[in-house]
Parts: C-alpha cells; sequence; structure tokens
C-alpha cells in the first residue's frame, strides 16, 4: 500500500531489524521474570527455629548446664519432647545450645571431630580452656553464614575451676560466672542476675555463698519459671553436673507439658 | 638376604616372581620389637614391647588409641607407622562425621590394604616399613587384624609381629583353643606371656617396655601402661619362664636373626 | 553467554509432592503409614505411587515432599547400601539418618536444598545375629538438615493434626504397644487427616520393620471413613 505511512517506513528497514534483533536477545538473556527483585522474593530462608532455652551457671569447683528438651516447629508444634540439646563433649567439657537444631548437629559434629583428633595427636583430652577457643574460632570462620545457634560451653578448667563460656552467633567469647540462651534467656538473665549476680541487693548486705546445692535448685526454679511463660520451653529439665575430680552427672527433671 | 639386579625399585620383578623391594620393607617390620594381638569372642588385646635406643632415651610409644572402639600397635619403622595410626585415625573420623557411628573393622582394613598395596605398585614410591596389629570391637565382635608393607591384610584369631615373633606365635599356636573364652584379665595374661617369649634370656617384661591395649564389649580402647602393667605382669610372673639355650630357640625359624646390615659392629637397627 | 541464574536451577518450590508421614514404634519393630497419591499443588495427579521405599531388611525409608528430589535420594541410598554390602554388612537405620543428615545439611548450606521430609525408620542391629539387642528405630530429618530421634511421629500436616493424638495412644501402652495396636492407632490418625488435609488421600499403605521379619511392605488398603457429618455443614452449597 503506497500511503502507509508507519514507523518503520520511515527508517532503514536493514537497522530496524538490527535494533529488534539486539532487543530480543537482551530480554531472552534476562527476561522480567529473572530480574533480581524476583530472585529476591523468591530465596528461601535456610534457618529454622526448633525455640527452647539453656542455661549454664560456674561456681569455684563445679558448673552445671541445664536446658529443656522440647523442640518445636514454628513455636506452636511439639516436634519431640527428648530432644538432646546438652552434649557431653568429654570428662570435662560440656556443649549446650539452642537455635537452629541443623547448626547444632554440624557444630557438635565438627567439635568432636577435632576433639577425636586432638586425643591422637596428644594422647589426652583438651580442657575447656582450649575448646572454648576452638569454639569460637569455629563459630567466626561462618561469619558470613553463620551457625544461628546460642552456644554454650561449660566445664571445669585447666586449673580445677567451674568454668562458663557464653557466644554469639558469630563467635564473640566471654567467660562468665553465668549464662543464659535460647527462647526463655529474657526470662532466665534477670533471674540469675538477682539470684547470683546479686545485682539488687547493697552491696555490704551478706550474700549467700554459690554452693553447688544451691545452683541446681536455682537452675531449676529458673526453668519451672520459664516453662509457666514461654511457649517453646518445657517437658523436661536436662540437668548436667560438672564437679572437679568427679565424673560428669546427667539428669532428667520433668516440667510441664503443655 | 643379598643385593640383586632386581631390586632398584618396587616396580621391578625378579625373574623369580618377587618384587625384593617390598621383601626388604617386610626384612624392616621383622626387626622392630616384638607385638602381640589376641581376641576372645568379646574382646581385643594388643601388647607391645618398647625399646629406648639408648639410656638417655624413653622407652618409645608403640601402641596408639585411633577410636574409641580400635586401636594399633605398631612394629618396624616407627615413624612409617605413626603415618599409617594417623590414616587410621582420619579414616575413624571421618566415617564418625558421615554416619555418627564408629567405623566397621572391616572398612577400615580395606582402607588399610588400599593404601599400603598403593606404595608397592608405583614407581618411586617406597612401601611402608612397618607392620601393624589393629585391635578393635564392632557389631561382628572383636578383631585382631594384621597388616605387612607387602600390603597383606589379615584378620586373625591371634598373632605377632617384629623380631623373634615366632616364639610368640608357637604358644599363641599352642594356647589358641583357650583364647575364645578368655577373660579380658586371661587374654592379657596370654599376650604377655607370649610376648614375654620373644625376649632373649636375659631380658624380661618390665613395666617400663610393656604396654598394653585392650577393647571390647561396653569397654573402650584403653592403653594400660607404666605403673598400671604391674599388676599384670605380677600375674605372668607367676608362670614360670622356659629357657632354652641362647642361639638354639624352640623355634629356630622363629629369631631368623636377621643380620644387621653391614655385618658385626653394625649400628642399633631404628626399627622399634 | 547468558547470565546462569541457579537459583531457577533449584528446589525452591516442589512440583509432584507427598504428604504425611505418620510412624510408631512398636514392641519389637516400628510401623509406618504414607498415602498413595502424588499431588500436583492441590490436585491429586497420580493414584497408586508408594513413598516408602525399602532400603534393606532393617531400613524403611519414607518421605514427605518432592517426589523428583525423593527419587534422586533412593539412587544415593542405594550406592550407600552398596558400598556397605563391599564389607559384608548392611547399613542400619542410625548409620543411614546419620547420612542423610549430612546429605541434607550439606545441600541446604549450597541453598540447593532437597525438599523432603525423611522419615528413617528401621531396627538397628547391635550385635550380628542377636535379635534380643535389636531395638527399632525412628528417624526424622528436615529439609534444612534438623535431625531428631523419635518414638512416634506424624510429618507434614499431620504434624500440626496428628502428633498429640498419636502421642496420647503411645503413652497408654508405651513400649509395650504390640503391631496390631499400633497399626489401628495408624488407621485413626490417617482418618482424621482425611477429614481435614485436602492433599491426603484415601488409598494407603501401612509398611513395618519387624526385628523378626525384616521389612515387609504394605498393601493397598483404602479408608472411606465416617462422612455423614457433611450433610450438616453448611459451608458450601
Amino acid at each position: 500500500m503506497s500511503n502507509f505511512t508507519g514507523i518503520t517506513a520511515t527508517m532503514n528497514p536493514l537497522a530496524e531489524m538490527a535494533q529488534f534483533k539486539q532487543n530480543m536477545r537482551e530480554v531472552a538473556a534476562s527476561p522480567e521474570w529473572r530480574t533480581s527483585k524476583l530472585i529476591e522474593r523468591q530465596r528461601w530462608n535456610p534457618y529454622s527455629m526448633e525455640g527452647g532455652s539453656t542455661a549454664a551457671i560456674s561456681g569455684d569447683n563445679f558448673a552445671i548446664v541445664a536446658s529443656d528438651t522440647r523442640m518445636t516447629q514454628n513455636d506452636i508444634n511439639i516436634l519431640t519432647r527428648d530432644a538432646e540439646k546438652i552434649h557431653v563433649l568429654n570428662d570435662s567439657i560440656i556443649l549446650s545450645t539452642s537455635g537452629f537444631y541443623g547448626d547444632v548437629i554440624q557444630l557438635r559434629k565438627v567439635l568432636q571431630s577435632r576433639l577425636h583428633k586432638y586425643r591422637f595427636d596428644y594422647r589426652a583430652d583438651m580442657s575447656a580452656d582450649l575448646c572454648a577457643e576452638l569454639l569460637s574460632r569455629n563459630l567466626y570462620y561462618r561469619r558470613f553464614f553463620p551457625y544461628y545457634t546460642g552456644a554454650m560451653l561449660a566445664g571445669i578448667d585447666e586449673n580445677g575451676k567451674g568454668a562458663v563460656f557464653s557466644y554469639d552467633p558469630i563467635g564473640c567469647i566471654e567467660r562468665l560466672g553465668y549464662s543464659a540462651s535460647g527462647a526463655a534467656e529474657p526470662m532466665i538473665i534477670p533471674f540469675l542476675d538477682c539470684q547470683i549476680g546479686h545485682v539488687t541487693v547493697a552491696e555490704d548486705y551478706e550474700k549467700p555463698p554459690l554452693t553447688i546445692e544451691r545452683a541446681i535448685s536455682l537452675m531449676k526454679d529458673a526453668f519451672r519459671g520459664a516453662a509457666e511463660r514461654e511457649i517453646s520451653t518445657g517437658d523436661k529439665i536436662h540437668l548436667v553436673i560438672a564437679e572437679a575430680g568427679k565424673p560428669i552427672v546427667q539428669k532428667f527433671l520433668p516440667l510441664r507439658e503443655d | 638376604m643379598f643385593r640383586n639386579q632386581y631390586d632398584s625399585d618396587v616396580t621391578v620383578w625378579s625373574p623369580q616372581g618377587r618384587l625384593h623391594q617390598v621383601e626388604y620393607a617386610v626384612e624392616a617390620m621383622k626387626q622392630g620389637s616384638a607385638t602381640v594381638g589376641i581376641k576372645s569372642e568379646t574382646h581385643a588385646v594388643i601388647v607391645a614391647l618398647k625399646r629406648a635406643q639408648n639410656e638417655l632415651c624413653s622407652h618409645q610409644k608403640k601402641i596408639y588409641e585411633i577410636d574409641t572402639h580400635s586401636g594399633v600397635s605398631i612394629a618396624g619403622l616407627l615413624s612409617d607407622g605413626r603415618i599409617l595410626a594417623r590414616f587410621l585415625q582420619t579414616e575413624c573420623s571421618s566415617w564418625r562425621w558421615d554416619y555418627k557411628l564408629p567405623i566397621p573393622m572391616k572398612k577400615l582394613a580395606e582402607a588399610m590394604q588400599l593404601k599400603l598395596q598403593a606404595n608397592t605398585q608405583y614407581y618411586g614410591r617406597r612401601p611402608f616399613g612397618v607392620g601393624l596389629l589393629v585391635a578393635g570391637y564392632d557389631k561382628d565382635g572383636a578383631h585382631i587384624i594384621q597388616t605387612d608393607p607387602s600390603a597383606e591384610v589379615v584378620s586373625m584369631l591371634g598373632t605377632s609381629i617384629g623380631s623373634r615373633s615366632q616364639s610368640a606365635r608357637t604358644y599363641l599356636e599352642r594356647h589358641v583353643d583357650e583364647f575364645e573364652k578368655s577373660t579380658p584379665e586371661q587374654l592379657i595374661v596370654h599376650a604377655l606371656l607370649a610376648l614375654r617369649d620373644t625376649l632373649p634370656a636375659e631380658e624380661n617384661l618390665s613395666a617400663q617396655n610393656t604396654s598394653i591395649g585392650i577393647v571390647g564389649k561396653d569397654m573402650p580402647f584403653k592403653i594400660i601402661e607404666d605403673e598400671l602393667v604391674q599388676t599384670h605382669l605380677d600375674q605372668v610372673a607367676t608362670h614360670p619362664r622356659n629357657i632354652t639355650a641362647p642361639g638354639s630357640g624352640a623355634a629356630p625359624a622363629a629369631g631368623r636373626q636377621s643380620p644387621a646390615p653391614g655385618g658385626a659392629g653394625a649400628p642399633e637397627p631404628m626399627q622399634q | 553467554m547468558a547470565p546462569v541464574h541457579d537459583e531457577l536451577q533449584r528446589t525452591l518450590n516442589p512440583t509432584c509432592t507427598g504428604a504425611s508421614v505418620i510412624a510408631m514404634q512398636y514392641k519389637t519393630g516400628v510401623v509406618v503409614m504414607t498415602d498413595r497419591v502424588v499431588s500436583y499443588g492441590k490436585m491429586a495427579r497420580y493414584k497408586n505411587v508408594s513413598r516408602q521405599y525399602k532400603v534393606n531388611d532393617n531400613v524403611l525409608v519414607t518421605f514427605g515432599g518432592d517426589h523428583a528430589d525423593f527419587q534422586w535420594l533412593q539412587n544415593v541410598i542405594e550406592r550407600q547400601v552398596l558400598l556397605w554390602k563391599r564389607f559384608d554388612q548392611d547399613i542400619g537405620p542410625k548409620a543411614l539418618h546419620g547420612y542423610l543428615t549430612s546429605l541434607l545439611y550439606a545441600r541446604r548450606c549450597k541453598m540447593n536444598p532437597l525438599w523432603n521430609t525423611l522419615v528413617v525408620a528401621g531396627v538397628e542391629e547391635e550385635e550380628k545375629n542377636n535379635k534380643e539387642t535389636s531395638t527399632p528405630f525412628i528417624g526424622i530429618i528436615t529439609q534444612k538438615g534438623c535431625a531428631y530421634q523419635v518414638k512416634h511421629v506424624a510429618t507434614g500436616l499431620g504434624a500440626f493434626l496428628l502428633n498429640q493424638a498419636v502421642e496420647d495412644e503411645f503413652r497408654k501402652k508405651g513400649d509395650e504397644l504390640t503391631r496390631q495396636e499400633a497399626e489401628a492407632v495408624l488407621k485413626k490418625a490417617l482418618e482424621l487427616t482425611l477429614y481435614h488435609d485436602c492433599v491426603a488421600d484415601n488409598d494407603f499403605e501401612i509398611g513395618r520393620v519387624d526385628a523378626n521379619e525384616g521389612v515387609v511392605l504394605g498393601k493397598e488398603q483404602t479408608i472411606i471413613g465416617d462422612w455423614s457429618i457433611a450433610e450438616t455443614n453448611c459451608q458450601y452449597e
């Protein structure tokens, strides 16, 4: 048709075709549904939280660690009432964990493997001090894809004193008298601050000494309180007691199951 | 054994179908101090004789724990042995990494066999100058695995390797029927009696030169050394020694006293 | 070269899926129940497909989630079985559970997960040829490599619907439960999922692993349930 005056007619048809092809190539190489925006939205979350709480107290010649044994899904569904959150790594090292249980399993495996090698190399078990440092390094090694665990390491140190090491997920380490981590951490810490740290009493007030019996009963109270008010904590208290010169003792005590 | 034109490296066959370099390595193992391993239905025991290079030197450790269910004892070049012990430890560890369980002893033997064999087939490699006894316990029961530099890896009821080990084997052959039902304590005594037979008349087992490794049902691998050995040695001492005139051993093949290279006045062998 | 968008080559959306798995220990073994439908979204796309895989005489692996991913896993498991055969052993449920945990966790770390919840059921032999010491085993592994061991379980939507019901039944008898009792509990549980889970099906199978009999795969069974209540449900026309 001679009077057709479309856009194409005004342009060089060869150049136009080249342009069209170029556009096709570009859109084929990165179509809109493959843009970063969309991929971002599709991104899958590699973490999950299995809830639960754990706490540790160190004394002059002992360390006690406790956790609940509940494992939950989305905080509302109980997967198991007998989860293992405290891991006795050797006769003087106890690892207690909360957070993402897949990472917990991996972390435990890494430490066990290193401890196995240490035992072969040095014909002796690793001490809690060394393992504490090792754990920190291992956590930091995954700085940019962290182990999502609130880890604590407790045990008897090289001098026969009780030790508790507390970590953040990326390996910041601190040696403390007592610590807690997990879902009920905000409840347990103030309780221990009050009862062991004595932060609420006057300096000259006479403070009760921290005996192993007192530490154990404080721990039971802390978890009974937490189980009342925190839904992912409950079922059982797993209590692990390390005392200098004695074998590690483990106990299970009932908690509420609702 | 004499030098010949067919022993330049491990890949050279002799016309008789032998690999001389490999056989020399086996000789190195035979010069190491003896070690004995026996097992019952439920337990496996390894005992080893430690040597001290001289008066100023401590006794070299010969038994290694490689996992909670397994340990290894070494005869021959100790430095080679440590490499192999470390290899076994790594195998145990990586199996635990994969399956969270202790490695089955048969798998361990297989891994060992492949590693040893590789050094008998490739030009430029040297066979390990060491033999091992691996004691272990898994769901198949107790195991004693013997290895040697020619990559022969075998599971045994009771065995001994190292210098004058034929005397120990003679003892084991005589008493092999008693092992199966033995208690762990009885096994240790049997093993020590066998080990004592490898010693020349003027020497005896002592708390310094003897180590014991034991593993079994509900019993993680444990090394017994130094003063802890003494109670077991006391039991052994109640069995009188039957010493024959030096040189004319009950089993002559035993002490195939490998002439030290270079003949008389040669330096101490470096095998342990 | 076109840029590689490998997000698109990963299972970030499952395609053909299976729903709940329900398993329970009894005195000498484990019973496992799955329905036999493959869903494509909410559609019951294929019928008469089993979700139970017999590994050997001691282990039965059952799954929920993506079928394709599991078929790939079957191949991996088969290789493991052969590897263990090489030194005259049958891989046990504990070892397989440990192995699959590592595998699923490793895939998670690569941001390329296997879209399955696995239930490794079986009987763990402590000593060869001594059934007395064998113990029932149920191990769960989630997509992200979170693994745990239980005595009874319901996965998928069943986890929300059935866990408590199954647990209550289990606690009445505990470890003394017989196989018949355990199977009765599972059938009751299936009926419950059928009423509440729209991708659950009424064709199902119950497999079992018994210390004495080994793995026995179930026959196809059907349950109708009681739909009389539907008359009074006025949520639809």
